[in-house]
This record gives C-alpha cells, structure tokens and sequence, in this order.
C-alpha cells in the first residue's frame, strides 16, 4: 500500500514544526527520514501513524484520504523508539495484544492466536523468549519483539521511529541488515526515522532529508549522497571541506570536497591544485587521515592506508592537492540552512 | 476548547475523565466548602469580629498555634535526626523501626488520644513519674504538645529521608578532601541541601497539627482559656447551636489552611528545583 | 498530607566509606536519640493500647468486642469505608487518567485542589456538611421538608468519610502514572485497542500496587477516620457510632477496658496497613528500578 502526505503543516505553539511536507512512498518500498533532531521527522511519522494530527494537509494510503482516521483505524504497524512494550506482559502477550483486543467476532481461536504469535516470533529470530518479560531482555531483543509486536496485526504500513536508537553500535549494525532482509522477505510498505546518516544510507531503498521542517533532498542513497542538493546535505551526509572558490558567472560562492575526494601530489601539478603542507598524520581505522595547512585554511584529506604509507608524508611536507570531485555552491544557498 | 485540547493526544476519554474528575471535585469538595462561605454572609462584620475576639477564642487560637508551632519544631529536630540514622547506619531491627515511623498516619487519633492519656495521666506509666517532680503532662499544654508531636511525627522524617538517600556521597567526600571536618560538612554542605525538604515537613507537621482534634481532645481536660484547642471550640459551639460563632472559627482556620498549602507547594517546587 | 504520604522512592543506601560518616561514639548517640524518641511517641503507645486493652483479662476483652453496640459500630465502619474507597478510586483514576496522560490549561490548579482535603481540619470537614446539611443549613428546610435526614444519620457519616479520604488513590497514582508516560498506551491504541482496553490491559497494570497502595492509606483513615465523623455523626448508640467514635463513648463512660479492646481492634487494622504498605513499597520501588532499566535499554 502506497503512503502519500499533501501539504502537510505542523506547530506547536510558535514552533513551526512542519512546513508545508509533501511526499509519496510506494507500496514495497523501504524509506528513511533523516535529519538532525528537532528537524520534524518524527512528528511527520506520527501523523502518518495518526498518534499526532496535522494542523493542515491530507494522509492518503493507497489514494485514499485517510486524514480523519484515528490511529486505531488505521492499522499501521508503529515501532517506538524506546519499543513501548508492555512491561507486565510476557514477550508472548506483547505480541498477542494486537489480536487480543479484536472485536470478538473477528478475534482469532486461541490456538491461531498461538500459531501465528510463535511464527512471527521465528521470523524475528526471538521465538526462545516468548515467556520471558520485557525488563529480561536485551536492547536488541526487545527491538524485535516490539517489532513483532507492530507486524502481528499484518500491517500494510510499518513506520518504525529511531529503530535502532537505544542500541550499542555493535547491535545496531547487525540489526540494520537483517531489517534490511527482513523488508525484503516481506516487503510491507516501510518508513522509518533515523538522524544516522550510515543507516539511512545502508538501510533503504530511498532517502528523505529534511530540515528545519522541511524536506530538503529526496533520492536514492547514492543520489543523496553522490549528489548533495544543498550544502546541509554535503555536512549532514559525512565528512567535507568547504572553501572559497572563484566566482561563478556573477555569483561568488564555496567549492565542497569530501576528504577521500582529493588526489596527494608531491609536485607541483598545473592547473587546479592547492598548495599546502602537512600539519598531521593520523591513522584512523582503514585510513589515513592527513590535516593539510593551505593558505586559506585547512582540509581534512582521507587515503587508503597504502597509498598515504607510499607517500611517505610527514609534518611540514609540501604537497599538491588536487580535487577529484567538488561541487560549487553560490553564496546564497550556502547562507541558507536547507 | 476541547476539541482543540484532544489533538495533543490520540488517547481516548479525557473529556469523561476529566467530567468526572471535576463533577466529583465540585460535590464532594468545593461544593461544600462555599457552604461556609454561604454561611459566613449572613453574619454582620460586626457578629463575625465580635465572634473572634472573645477572649475564650483568643486564647484557643493562641494555644492552638503556638503549641502546634512547639510540636512542629520538635519534630523538625527529633525527625531529621531519625531520618538520618534510618537512612545512614546499619543497626538491627531498622527496617521494621522504619516502617513504624508511619505508625501516626495509619493509627486512628481517637486511639492514639486515649492511648497517650492513659500514659501521662497522673496514674499512668510516664505521668505518674512526671508526676512526683511536680509536671502535670496529661490534662495541661504539655499534654496537647505530646499528642501533636505523635501525629505530627512522621512528616519531617518522610520528606527529608528521600533526599538523605539522593545525596551524592561524592559531595561529601569532596568537602573531607578539602579539609572540612564532619560537623563542618554537615552543617555548610549537608544541612543547606536538607533546607526545603526539612520547612516542608515542618510546615506538613504544623499543618495537620493546626486542625488535629481527636488525639487533643482526651489528653487536653479541654480547659476553657487554659487547654481549649480551636477545633474543639468549634465542636462545642455546633453543640450549643452557635453556628455563626462555629463558621467564624472554620473560616479563619480554612484561610490558615489555604496559606499553609501555599506555602507547602512553593516549598515543595523550592525543593524540586533543588532537586533537579 | 503531601510528600510524606507519597510513595519513598529513593534506594537505600547504607554509607561505608569512611570519609563520609561520623564517628562511632556519635553514631551510637544519634541512634539513640532516634529510638528514645521513637520509643517514647510510638512503642509505648502501642504497647499501652493492647496492655489496657487486656487489662482486666481475657473474658472481658472478648465480651466488649461481642456486645451489641460494638459490633454495629463495626458494620457502620465498614459500610463507610466500603462506599468510600470505590467511589474515591473512581476518582482516583479519571483524576490521574486526565491528569498524567494529557496536557491542559490549569492542570497544577487542579491537582492542588485534589489535596485541599488533606489540609482541611477534620473538624471543619464535618462542620462544612452540618452547614449544607443540618437543620440551620443551606439546603436544611428543603431537605426536613422531604422527610431527608443527612446529619445525624448515616449519609452524613458516609459523605465526611469520603471528603477526608478524598485525595488519596488521585495522588499515588498521579506521579506514578506520569512517570510512565503515554508510550505503551499510545502503542495500545495503535494495535487498534479501544479506550477501556487500554486502561483495563496496560495502564492499570502498570499501576497496579501503586493503586493498592492508595486504596490501602483511603481504607485506614476511612475506618479511624474521628474528628470529622464525629461532627456530623450525633453519636446515636448503636445507629451512627462508627469504631473510632465507639471508643470516646467508651472512654468517656470511664469503661477503659472496653475502649482499649475496641481501640486494639483499630490498632491491628494499623499494624495491617503498616505491613501491607510496606510491601507494596517494596513492589513499587522495584517497578519503579526495573522502568528505569527498560528507558536504559540495557539488559537484565
């Protein structure tokens, strides 16, 4: 089922928390909203949800508008960010609840209820658990179980808001995969809010950016991050340097370059080189990471470990730089915060 | 308005909720407490002034405050120091000593009067020795002190107890290291702490002490002028049918008790910000 | 009346390091003044009750709990107590329901005026219904005109015992339940629960011992409840005594023994009420330790 917001408008008080956000998400496909804190992607996912209500703009799931449905009636699946399970409920009961709570007639036997709860909790790999309590669990178990918990009333949307917030490193990435394997097992219509750009990246199959209330690029991974649309998506998405560059037609403006983006020459190269000398070397995980001095300030420059070790660099080295992809921005969207 | 207020939250029945909440409120509280006010306008100021400054009101206000006032500061000294030995050393029997400190909210007054009157009576196990130095403890002042200390008890060593325990140790340390001596760290770094949650107690304590009536009432004798307390005036009154004398006297105990509850609440956000 | 009643959540803490405690000749005397203060204002009260109570033996105890006024003052105690409690936990719940799970204009107001009970003198408590009630009262002429009878009389009794347990159950669960939030609730309501569902299957669960626990304190100072009952009561043997006032007609008659047995009887309910408190805030403050752990997210 296809998800679609029209002009969507959200304040709380004086803080304008949405402005005007129009977005469409196809049926199958898994999309991130990313943005710092305080951009409004999680207030945007709850009025999709129907736990929050739009000041002004429609919802429509599979072209109808459902604006005035509640969250009841809407039978999303909804993960919260600190999973919200049912803390006097075994893992079984917490799952079971979506059909627990169905009007009598439409209930399931028990023995179904059992059936399917003891299935999807195989499907999230938990099924070990199911007498045991929430506060026994680890951050990771309760994310699946809480996941379970949203996939049992077979939601034709999932909306998960900062799935892997509250885990430790360790646990989000491998969480982040088998998320990923799961969506593609059982390809429900997926959103999910995250202010981690490497799994917004990793994870979907589209990225929405927004800030400040609004959205500011929207695209594939590679899009999103081969293309940035607007400076905040060029700091948001990694690491990059910014510097003055000549001026454009009329307009002035700065050139960006992420670090592993820059070619190291010993000599002078002709052309678009930045001279400067090497204040540090740092070896950093697989890389090597070089801070070089230039006249007008300094870069960050990332090389594969070999090449930085062929190099031979060293503090007070003079070195020739050469950008191997940059992107020019005008001064007046470089002012901008979108 | 409401439906404005309902968008904050998809949860269901804050309109029946809150209706219920604020029907009940209305007829069980305030309701009633404007019957008073009723009551009061169909004095003349002049009955109403007349009415307090009898000098057998006079005199039962000032035994009821002051009194009130003394049991409130002994529980402020005797409560504190309980709290801390609850809350800081390891002696047998303290968890049971502990939970008998709410022994006064949880005891009926009528039972804790009769019980102490039978203790500082002249015949009774403390009162007769009290007695033989010639201190008259059931039937005088002393008595209602006693009596209030009780039900005033366990306020001050409630309030305080939670925040002895939240104390960061790492504070004290650091005042040692520094080179304070204990009494120096308790009474600079400990005690300024202690502060809010300390006047609220007390100021708990002198509130319910202010009102107390049915552990006054057997261990007072009820005196006129000498051991009368206000709550008791305001009975006897209703008993010679002087409702005008007897709403004179409820009200201003009411104003008392609205000012006491003022200034517990902004103690208590004193002691929040504290807190936090 | 307010913080002391609440619910001690703190852990407990017993301080070993030596930098931060006093030395032993002082520790041994603070310890000391505690439990002579304690002994003197709680231990030989409660030993007096019972000694008093058994004074003349036995038989005699029994015979005073068997008499005919005795045992009405006890079903009119429970009658009050047992109207009052279930309406003040209605209360009690539709006051914290609106007030912890929803934003509104005047919301500190309110749950201030739910604690005006607590500083309200017992004795204006009743005055207040004598005012509405009684003869000389507001609604007096009206109600003698339709043969009612308030004062005086059983309604009259019941009504003060509700007043002054009032804030009770809406207290203990008010912080309780805004500590928790509106996650899992909201989480409820979208697996498509309804209303009563969310309470019934989450929200009162979750509460579940810090609602014992008010429904505990309301049923004790229900049946000791005095100062109050006693205004509206008119102390008609046998019709409108409840225990508490049972006792003074007692003790006033010079029949020690009889008071101190019917009084023994009230200071067991106390005990009671001490012991099952006692485990509930130990239930409470695990809850509380084990909801701090699930927002950690770390592991058991």
């Amino acid at each position: 089922m296809s998800i679609e917001v029209r002009s969507i408008t959200k304040t709380f008080g004086r803080f304008r928390a949405l402005d005007d956000i129009s977005l469409r998400v196809d049926t199958g496909e898994l999309v991130a909203l990313l943005g710092p804190s305080g951009c409004g992607k999680t207030t945007l996912l709850r009025i999709i949800a129907g736990l929050q209500v739009a000041d002004q703009g429609e919802v429509l799931f599979h072209d109808e508008d459902i604006s005035e449905r509640s969250v009841r009636e809407r039978r999303v699946g909804f993960v919260f960010q600190h999973y919200a399970l049912f803390r006097h409920m075994s893992v079984f009961d917490n799952v079971a609840f979506g059909l627990n709570v169905m009007p009598r007639r439409k209930r399931p036997r028990k023995a179904e209820i059992r059936e399917r709860v003891m299935d999807l909790l195989k499907l999230v790999q938990v099924d070990w658990l199911a007498n045991q309590y929430p506060s026994q669990l680890s951050g990771g178990q309760r994310q699946r179980v809480a996941l379970a918990r949203a996939l049992i009333i077979e939601p034709k949307v999932l909306l998960l808001d900062e799935p892997f917030g509250a885990l430790d490193a360790r646990v989000r990435r491998e969480l982040r995969r088998w998320l990923r394997r799961l969506h593609d097992e059982i390809h429900v219509t997926s959103v999910f809010v995250t202010h981690d750009q490497e799994e917004a990246l990793e994870v979907s199959d589209r990225v929405v950016i927004m800030n400040e209330g609004r959205i500011v690029q929207e695209g594939t991974p590679e899009q999103v991050y081969d293309e940035p649309a607007t400076p905040f998506v060029y700091e948001f998405l990694g690491n990059v340097n910014r510097f003055r560059s000549e001026p454009i037609g009329a307009e002035s403006g700065y050139s960006y370059v992420r670090p592993q983006d820059f070619e190291i020459h010993l000599t002078s190269q002709n052309g678009s080189a930045i001279a400067g000398s090497v204040r540090q070397v740092l070896r950093v995980g697989p890389v090597t990471r070089i801070e070089v001095v230039h006249e007008e300030g300094e870069f960050d420059v990332e090389l594969p470990h070999d090449r930085a070790h062929g190099l031979a660099l060293e503090k007070g080295t003079k070195v020739y730089l050469v950008p191997k992809r940059v992107r020019h921005f005008p001064d007046s969207l470089t002012s901008s915060r979108l | 308005m409401s439906l404005r207020l309902r968008q904050h939250s998809v949860l269901p029945g804050f309109g029946l909720t809150l209706g219920i909440t604020l029907l009940y409120l209305a007829l069980i509280v305030l309701i009633p407490l404007s019957g008073v006010a009723i009551k009061t306008f169909e004095l003349t100021w002049q009955d109403f002034v007349a009415n307090l400054t009898s000098p057998r009101v006079i005199a039962s206000f000032r035994i009821t405050f002051v009194v009130a006032g003394l049991a409130a500061l002994i529980n402020a000294i005797f409560g504190l120091t309980t709290a801390w030995v609850l809350e800081r050393y390891a002696f047998p029997g303290k968890r049971i000593i502990d939970a008998f400190v709410d022994l006064p909210f949880a005891l009926p007054t009528a039972v804790a009067g009769i019980a102490l009157t039978a203790i500082y009576a002249p015949n009774g196990l403390i009162g007769k020795h009290l007695d033989a130095i010639g201190i008259k403890a059931a039937y005088s002042p002393l008595g209602i002190l006693i009596a209030l200390t009780f039900i005033g008890l366990p306020f001050v060593v409630r309030t305080v107890q939670p925040v002895i325990a939240d104390l960061d140790a790492e504070i004290e340390e650091a005042a040692a290291s520094l080179g304070a001596t204990r009494f120096h760290t308790f009474r600079r770094v400990l005690l300024p702490a202690l502060w809010p949650a300390l006047l609220t107690g007390v100021a708990l304590s002198f509130a319910r002490a202010l009102g107390e009536y049915g552990s006054v009432v057997f261990i007072s004798g009820n005196m006129p002028m000498k051991t009368e307390i206000v709550p008791l005036l305001i009975v006897t009154k209703l008993e010679q049918y002087d409702y005008a004398g007897a709403t004179a006297l409820a009200l201003v105990m009411l104003g008392a008790s609205f000012i006491l509850l003022l200034v517990i609440n902004v103690l208590q956000w004193w002691a929040r910000q504290r807190h936090a | 009346m307010s913080a002391a009643t609440g619910i001690n959540l703190s852990a407990r803490r017993t301080s070993t390091s030596p930098a931060i405690t006093e030395p032993w000749p002082v520790r041994l005397l603070l310890i000391g003044i505690a439990l002579a203060f304690l002994t003197l204002f709680l231990f030989i009260p409660l030993a007096t009750v019972f000694h008093q109570a058994l004074a003349k033996g036995l038989a005699t105890y029994l015979a005073s709990l068997r008499e005919p006024d005795a045992l009405a003052a006890v079903r009119l105690t429970l009658v009050a107590a047992a109207i009052s409690v279930p309406l003040n936990v209605v209360f009690g719940v539709s006051a914290a329901w609106a007030i912890a799970k929803f934003e509104f204009p005047g919301k500190n107001l309110l749950t201030t005026m739910i604690d005006l009970p607590f500083a309200v003198s017992p004795v204006v408590a009743g005055l207040i219904f004598v005012l509405l009630f009684g003869l000389q009262g507001v609604l007096g002429p009206w109600l003698r005109e339709h043969d009612i009878k308030i004062i005086f009389a059983v309604p009259g009794i019941v009504l003060a015992t509700v007043f002054v347990t009032f804030p009770f159950v809406a207290r203990e669960l008010i912080p309780l339940m805004q500590e928790q939030g509106t996650d899992e609730e909201e989480a409820a309501v979208s697996l498509g629960a309804n209303g009563l569902q969310t309470l019934w299957r989450v929200t009162l669960p979750n509460v579940k011992w810090g609602l014992m626990y008010g429904v505990i304190l309301c049923n004790a100072r229900a049946m000791g409840e005095f100062g109050a009952v006693s205004v509206v009561s008119g102390h008609i043997r046998g019709e409108t005594n409840t225990l508490p006032l049972h006792v003074e007609i007692l003790y006033n008659e010079y029949n020690f023994a009889a008071a101190f047995a019917a009084a023994s009887v009230l200071t067991l309910l106390a005990l009671l009420t001490l012991v099952i408190k006692s485990f509930l805030e130990w239930r409470i403050q695990r809850q509380f330790a084990e909801a701090a752990r699930m927002l950690q997210g770390d592991a058991a």
